[in-house]
């Protein structure tokens, strides 16, 4: 028993370290990416210096929070941009018919991906994680986490958010089994995470509609949670209760994975030949 | 005799996006789709037994692909069943994977950006290959198809010669029981080939691998294959050996007589010949003959000989390759 799950471990464990590899010998890219995230955080740090010098709080967010709010989801949003690589990857393999080797393999296909990802995750958490440091020590307005505890949770919280994350790009991708140009659907992914999942602005600043509506959907578990909890802004009670919210929908949408990849695999056809 | 390939009736159809012509039509498609359904494969059975190279061939788009596909679980049938080693590919993917190595011509199973010492290793866990076999495979696979000089190259470095043996050690490194090969010899050159063929064959005799080859190349077919299936339009035609096919789609073999002077039509009673179902032409100095493959000849060439001065006579055995267009075209 033991000795068979770790060897499954292995055989994924290789997969992250292929992953990892692969990633590296795109150093630039993924070094030119990393600028641009930074740009545009700073971007959005002007903006947000410039309305606090004309206000003390906005929706209960001094100019201390909201730039630590800003800086803590950007690192996030970052390491989970990348991880679009995974619904790009599984497009462009659909595309040129490639995909039947992932099929040849005695390997859980969903599995496989989680794992390449987390092989391409690992390297973003280590730039983001520098940048992160970079603006606690430069920027006296970015906040450390309110405590170790809230650290930890940040960090097991940041996890979850990443399984959500993940299985919804994963779903993207696995529609793009049966539809052909998968980009429209990633946009409109994208805007909604953008809006929804508090990538650009807390919730709490969106209309009360809207804040309503992302009550009952995932994408606030994404990155809106986390920020929260790393921010001390939410009670210990409340701490528990998101983070329960969280596993429940990384569980669902985990089994939705699963679900679309039975279907989709039943209509696939390959391209070429 | 054990069966490890046992495909029952299969069939497979796709549903084909139909477009009319030019920008008028892609703006048509918008709105209304029309769609065909193409029949892929259609009623096929194929039983291969353990230790057989069988030659999968037909004309593109004749199936051959959809049929590996659904050989290997990639694809689900519309109808009939499937069993390779008595496991339906389909429904138990990853258990069927463990059994089966494939290679697909066109495509790569190798990390295009890492070293191939890479992707052996990622073969290793994944198929959870045992320390002593893996090393011992590697080792031969190394000194066999020359591996040594290039496997610490990134693969998109490679050239296809060399990508292709990398190819056919990965998919072999697990000790598969079954090998697909879906054009493995395209775009090679001569010797490529030529050693690609010697290692087929020797994986064949010394660890009994079942192997199902589609190619278009006929030498490919004539130097590995004990037996050969062809398709068309997503029908089985012919299974059997070459001197059954050759049989039954009535080959000839062609004898070509040299003569040392310009013969001319009126010196040979034509009618005669053709008479027997001999097809016999005359190009300036050579009498050309076309014969059924299985019919005597000697009768014909000495009567020939009395006649004309003959300096030389070629005789070729029925080509596998017109006999194979013969077959395309039933």
């Amino acid at each position: 028993m033991y000795k068979s799950f770790k060897a499954t471990m292995l055989k994924y464990k290789a997969l992250t370290s292929c992953k990892i590899q692969e990633t590296m010998t795109f150093r630039f890219g993924f070094f030119t990416s990393f600028i641009a995230s930074l740009v545009q955080t700073f971007v959005m740090l002007y903006v947000w210096n410039e309305v606090f010098s004309q206000k003390q709080t906005i929706m209960g967010f001094d100019k201390s929070q909201m730039l630590t709010y800003l800086v803590v989801s950007q690192c996030l949003n970052a390491i989970y941009g990348w991880y679009n690589a995974t619904e790009r990857n599984i497009s462009a393999r659909i595309k040129s018919g490639d995909i039947v080797l992932d099929l040849v393999k005695p390997i859980n296909f969903n599995f496989a991906r989680f794992y390449e990802g987390i092989g391409m995750t690992i390297i973003q958490i280590i730039f983001s994680g520098c940048v992160l440091l970079l603006f606690i020590v430069f920027n006296p307005s970015v906040a450390t986490p309110t405590s170790f505890m809230h650290f930890i949770a940040f960090l097991l919280s940041a996890f979850f958010g990443y399984v959500c994350m993940f299985s919804i790009s994963l779903i993207t991708g696995l529609l793009s089994f049966v539809i052909s140009g998968y980009w429209g659907l990633y946009y409109l992914k994208k805007a909604i995470i953008d809006l929804l999942s508090g990538a650009l602005i807390p919730i709490g600043l969106l209309p009360l509609v809207l804040q309503r509506f992302a009550d009952y959907l995932p994408f606030k578990n994404i990155i809106y949670t986390p920020t929260m909890i790393y921010m001390g802004r939410i009670s210990i009670n409340e701490i528990v209760k998101q983070m329960s919210i969280q596993v429940i929908w990384a569980f669902i949408l985990w089994q939705l994975c699963k679900y679309f990849y039975r279907i989709m695999i039943r209509r696939v056809t390959i391209n070429g030949g | 005799m054990t069966v490890v390939i046992e495909a029952k009736n299969l069939s497979k159809s796709y549903e084909s996006v139909i477009r009319e012509k030019g920008l008028k039509g892609a703006v048509k498609s918008l709105v209304s789709k029309k769609t065909k359904t193409i029949q892929a494969v259609n009623d096929i059975s194929l039983s291969i037994n353990k230790g057989e190279i069988v030659g999968y061939v037909g004309p593109n788009g004749a199936g051959k692909s959809t049929t590996i596909k659904m050989l290997t679980g990639i694809l689900k049938p519309n109808q009939g069943s499937v069993q390779i080693c008595g496991i339906d590919p389909f429904k138990n993917r990853t258990e069927n994977a463990m059994n089966i190595g494939v290679v697909f011509g066109q495509r790569t199973q190798l990390w295009w950006d890492l070293p191939i010492s890479e992707t052996y290793e990622l073969l290793r866990r994944m198929y959870q290959i045992n320390d002593k076999v893996y090393k011992q495979n590697l080792n031969d696979f190394i000194e066999i198809l020359e591996l040594e000089t290039f496997m610490s190259r990134s693969v998109r470095q490679l050239s296809l010669g060399q990508r292709m043996r990398a190819e056919f050690a990965a998919a072999l490194l697990h000790n598969p029981k079954v090998l697909f090969l879906d054009e493995p010899t395209i775009g090679l050159d001569i010797e490529v080939k030529k050693n690609i063929r010697k290692f087929i064959k020797r994986i064949n005799d010394e660890r009994n691998v079942t192997i199902l080859l589609t190619t278009h190349d006929m030498k490919d077919i004539e130097e590995l294959s004990s037996r050969i299936v062809v398709i068309n339009h997503g029908e089985l035609i012919f299974s059997g050996d070459s001197q059954q096919m050759s049989k039954k789609f009535d080959a000839k073999k062609t004898i070509i007589c040299h003569l040392s002077e310009l013969v001319f039509e009126e010196q040979i009673n034509l009618s005669e010949y053709r008479k027997q179902g001999i097809q016999i032409n005359i190009d300036k100095y050579s009498i050309i003959i076309k014969i059924d493959a299985t019919l005597p000849v000697s009768g014909l060439i000495s009567k020939l000989i009395e006649q004309f001065p003959i300096v030389d006579i070629d005789i070729q055995g029925p080509l596998i390759e017109d006999i194979v267009m013969e077959a395309y075209h039933v």
